[in-house]
């Protein structure tokens, strides 16, 4: 029975030289929404190790005002 | 003996003369409580994820370092009271995450400041090519472009306007092309109603 698997792989296992920082917040940027929350794991692939690692990140990005809180879409 | 990194931003309003003095009171603040600088990076002018004391951009300067731990918390208690720093973040970092310092501070301050001054000419040199390279055929959306880019450069608004009325010139010669195109449609149009009529 021909099977294609549709799961995805985390982009930090497979490339092990991306660091997760805060200071590559260009980087980070496409693991949250437009509005500035952070995506869960489920749907962007990243494993549950590399995801903890990327919200401290995010975390630490936005209290140094790197990224916004809360973005309202309506006055973008 | 651990390494540590101190994120922060400094006012944008300071020049480049006090942005040196502000990095040199934090690198003394930092020598007083027993720190040792590794590497300093000025990231530049940036815009701020949100407001802090209603400024909307802020100066972010990098400064890693190499301390104990023992006396961090007086080191921030004098960030937090320098009034032209908005904020600030020191958090514990790997030896291999240490930055070399390639260039020192005058340079690093130096380039910042060309980078933004430079920005504003560029526009107009290619505002004033693109006017060049209009002579007889002028596009609409090569107009869509200057138009945008007129904005910053107010001289060259004055070298513009007549390539905008050449503009205003041929634009009713394609209109009239195509009232005349649209005279043409109808009129096939009736002499193929005429020839039905007749079979």
């Amino acid at each position: 029975m021909a099977f294609i698997s549709n799961r995805k792989v985390c982009v930090f296992c497979e490339n092990n030289k991306i660091a997760i920082d805060y200071k590559e917040y260009k980087y980070l940027r496409k693991f949250l929404t437009e509005t500035g929350k952070i995506i869960p794991g489920h749907v962007t692939g990243v494993c549950a190790k590399h995801q903890r690692r990327l919200t401290n990140a995010v975390k630490r990005a936005r209290n140094i005002a790197l990224f916004p809180y809360a973005i309202d879409p309506r006055k973008a | 003996m651990n390494y540590y990194e101190t994120l922060y931003i400094v006012h944008s309003a300071l020049e480049a003369g006090r942005l040196k003095d502000i990095v040199l009171t934090v690198e003394k603040f930092l020598k007083d409580n027993g720190g040792e600088v590794v590497a300093t990076e000025i990231w530049g002018k940036k815009k701020l994820g949100y407001f802090i004391d209603k400024q909307k951009y802020g100066t972010y300067i990098l400064l890693q370092f190499k301390s104990d731990g023992m006396k961090n918390n007086n080191f921030n208690v004098e960030m937090e009271h320098n009034p032209s720093i908005l904020s600030y973040m020191t958090v514990k970092i790997e030896e291999a995450g240490i930055r070399e310092q390639t260039e020192d501070l005058d340079t690093q301050i130096a380039g910042k400041e060309a980078k933004t001054s430079r920005a504003p000419r560029v526009e107009e040199k290619s505002v004033v090519e693109v006017a060049e390279e209009k002579s007889p055929e002028v596009e609409e959306a090569s107009t869509e472009e200057v138009a945008v880019e007129e904005a910053p450069a107010e001289e060259v608004v004055a070298e513009e306007t007549p390539v905008e009325e050449v503009v205003a010139e041929e634009t009713p010669v394609e209109e009239t092309k195509e009232e005349t195109v649209a005279e043409d449609a109808p009129a096939e149009a009736e002499v193929a109603a005429e020839e039905k009529v007749e079979e």
